[in-house]
């Protein structure tokens, strides 16, 4: 009888303690309502006097959104805004996940298992659509704050008329140099042209300056050479086979293609030693401390850079892969983009708290706008006029001139991405300098996905 | 003889006893493998629930796929590297830890220590070591040995992989092998020192013989810990230079959650699960001729 009982005790023991995990979850989102609930009494009164927060405090509850956040290049920032956000009122707590570099596959599994965040980033072009598709994003095309970002950047987060994300700064590729390195080695100008990128390297390798900084342990520093550096040559090229590139009739075989390879031989010829052992923070790391004088990189380096060096003098300009001034454009793309998911329409409390936190740092005048200034790059956003960090000063100027192209990453079927850069490390390891070869390996990798783009 | 109401007493509890572990095998393993095997058919992303069926087209690029091909090549030879290199050194520190040495415990406690870090960490700091740490060592001492790309090197990165898993396993296999070789029957050794025996000829003709089912046990254990890898190799190498150091699982993993073709990894997914079935097959088949 005592031997039953204690085997029965532990069997329901040991179901419990199963079914526990499972209830701690909703156990602890429920106690952290109960005890908002009872913080915002007093706060009650204050809200009902506002007509636009009817909605949100009927029961005196404070609405709570979360945002789970990609970009690992803006997490201290936005984090910084979220809890500014959170602490200037109180009808609304935003939660700030950030997931860092594998946010896409965190969204995936939450999105599969029906735990959906209200906010999240990162979403545009090919990777949107098929969020899109499957009807997780909502079509803001019609919400208040939309009117600040300018309709001319809405390029990659629209689709069929609709506009599913916010763009907010302009992401660009290009070539950071530091300014006194290249004032150390005679170099005047920055280089428009292949050439004269050439004698560029020359020099600073006579002035025992290493011309490049690589970070190829990264193998996105490198590989987005094809996506970014080549824009000029390929997003033209795709605009123009319009549907039968969406069939995937389409080769890297173009006019232009074989001198911008000779461009990605020359950037790794005059690298640091053991590029591939070094990864993106050691290539950051390198370049502030001066031990390169050029870097390949996005402007969205520039904050770890001011970082890891406050005091440096840099600027970046578009890297040349052509003889002709006039062909030279400024691969560019909104990298950092904010898109709402669908499921906060079902309740209209938290489209109204969306509204408020949007309006927080999309008004640059309110709590949240010292975004743009810190950020220090061109932005999507028609109100802000932001404060250049010295490295956009070139960009800017480009942007004006409308000399820019759109980055062929918002064309790349998806999946070839991640699989172009390894065949750009592959070809850069093998040392074979063999560009047929290249282009081969850059069409087989764009066939085995090209079935994504009509998805 | 039992009666029936015993007998159906015994069973009550039997079933009473694998009730919950035989509920959660089914919910977590099961489950996920038959909706797996629904998955490898369609042409499931792993964002839009609502999917197409394509039959076996998923199977019949899989076997087109070089690069498959390669995350196969690479797992294989992963495995017998390791499975060689694993038993070989698991046996000698067993045999040389199982003497009666004064510091005998505290190396066997230090050698085994690695195995207690999981794969992400031990991935983290061989990444720091034979990456960074090295290049910052070369320009100090000009030993080529820290010139060399350890991780960056298509040619040498299996065997810094392997390498790698070795550090951290060694100690687990040289347990294991400690463990036979206390067990062994004693007779035998004795009767061999008694004919003169050397002890070249006792380790190769008593003692291995003896220590086969030990053997068996580690020579699957090392296959397993091989298909095991792919946080290490995660970490340690993201499956680079290029390819050059993607397992299967981590392939998998890259066509499922990075290029949203989670039919295609379905299909692979299924196809390794019947590689697997048919190691495990094996290994059945010789422990119980063995025995």
């Amino acid at each position: 009888m005592k031997k039953k009982l204690i085997t029965w005790i532990a069997a329901t023991s040991l179901a419990v303690g199963l079914l526990t995990g499972c209830k701690a979850k909703e156990e602890t989102k429920e106690t952290q309502t109960n005890a908002e609930t009872s913080a915002e009494t007093n706060a009650e009164a204050n809200a009902i006097s506002d007509n636009d927060s009817e909605k949100e405090n009927v029961s005196g509850e404070t609405v709570e959104l979360e945002f789970l956040f990609g970009d690992p290049n803006r997490t201290e920032i936005f984090s910084r805004i979220v809890e500014d956000f959170n602490q200037s009122q109180s009808e609304v707590h935003v939660t700030f996940n950030a997931t860092g570099t594998n946010h896409l596959e965190e969204l995936m599994t939450r999105l599969a298992t029906n735990d959906v965040p209200d906010l999240t980033s990162q979403l545009q072009g090919y990777e949107l659509a098929s969020y899109v598709d499957a009807g997780y994003i909502k079509d803001i095309r019609n919400e208040p704050y939309l009117s600040y970002i300018r309709d001319t950047e809405l390029d990659t987060v629209s689709i069929d008329g609709g506009v599913y994300g916010i763009p907010m700064d302009t992401q660009a590729w290009g070539v950071f140099y530091n300014k006194e390195l290249f004032e150390q080695a005679g170099i005047k100008e920055v280089p428009k042209t292949v050439t004269q990128l050439k004698e560029c390297v020359e020099k600073l390798n006579a002035a025992g300056i290493t011309p490049f900084a690589g970070g190829y342990g990264t193998e996105w520093t490198i590989g987005q050479f094809l996506g970014y550096g080549a824009s000029s040559i390929l997003t033209p090229a795709a605009v123009e086979l319009g549907d039968d590139y969406k069939k995937g009739n389409w080769s890297f075989d173009l006019p232009g293609i074989d001198m911008a390879f000779d461009v990605l031989d020359l950037v790794a010829d005059n690298t640091q030693d053991r590029p591939f052992d070094t990864d993106v923070s050691g290539q950051y790391a390198i370049f502030a401390k001066g031990e390169a004088a050029m870097m390949l990189q996005g402007n969205w380096s520039i904050l770890q850079i001011r970082e890891l060096n406050p005091e440096i003098s840099m600027g970046m300009y578009p890297l040349p892969i052509s003889e002709d001034e006039e062909d030279l454009l400024y691969p560019k793309q909104y990298g950092f983009v904010i898109n709402v998911l669908a499921a906060t329409d079902e309740d209209p409390a938290k489209a109204e708290a969306i509204n408020k936190f949007m309006e927080f740092f999309l008004n640059p005048e309110n709590g949240g706008g010292y975004y743009y200034d810190e950020i220090g790059v061109p932005t999507a956003n028609a109100e802000a006029s932001p404060k250049l960090d010295e490295a956009s000063e070139i960009l800017q100027s480009y942007l004006e001139e409308e000399k820019t192209v759109f980055t062929y990453y918002a064309y790349e079927p998806a999946g070839f991405d991640a699989e172009s850069w390894k065949v750009t490390v592959q070809y850069l390891n093998s040392g074979s300098k063999d560009h047929e070869q290249l282009i081969k390996d850059f069409d087989a990798a764009f066939d085995k996905y090209a079935d994504a783009l009509n998805k | 003889m039992k009666t029936k109401v015993k007998l159906k007493k015994e069973g009550f509890d039997f079933f009473r006893f694998i009730f919950p572990m035989l509920l959660l095998y089914i919910i977590f393993f099961i489950l996920p493998l038959l909706q797996t095997i629904g998955y490898s058919f369609t042409d499931y992303n792993g964002i839009n629930p609502t999917v197409e069926w394509t039959g076996f087209n998923n199977y019949l690029a899989v076997f087109k796929d070089k690069l498959f091909l390669n995350s196969l090549l690479f797992t294989a030879s992963s495995a017998l590297l390791f499975m060689i290199f694993a038993n070989t050194i698991g046996f000698v520190l067993a045999l040389a830890l199982n003497r009666k040495i004064k510091s005998k415990n505290i190396l066997r406690a230090i050698i085994f220590c690695p195995f207690i870090f999981n794969n992400v960490t031990v991935g983290f700091i061989w990444q720091f070591i034979l990456g960074r740490l090295m290049t910052d060592l070369y320009p100090l001492t000009g030993w080529e040995v820290f010139k060399i790309g350890w991780l960056s090197n298509e040619k040498l990165v299996l065997y810094s992989v392997v390498f790698v898993k070795l550090w951290q396993t060694m100690g687990y296999f040289m347990v294991i092998y400690l463990a036979g070789l206390q067990m062994l029957p004693q007779d035998p050794v004795e009767a061999a020192v008694i004919d003169g025996c050397s002890r070249l000829k006792m380790i190769t003709h008593i003692t291995l013989p003896l220590l086969k089912p030990t053997i068996f046990v580690c020579l699957f254990l090392a296959i397993t810990e091989t298909l095991n890898m792919y946080p290490l190799l995660m970490t340690l190498t993201n499956g680079g230079p290029g390819h050059a150091s993607e397992n299967i699982s981590l392939y998998i993993y890259v066509e499922a959650f990075k290029s949203h073709r989670m039919g295609y990894a379905a299909a692979m997914s299924v196809i390794l699960t019947i590689l697997i079935l048919m190691v495990a097959a094996l290994q059945m088949r010789l422990t119980k001729e063995e025995n």
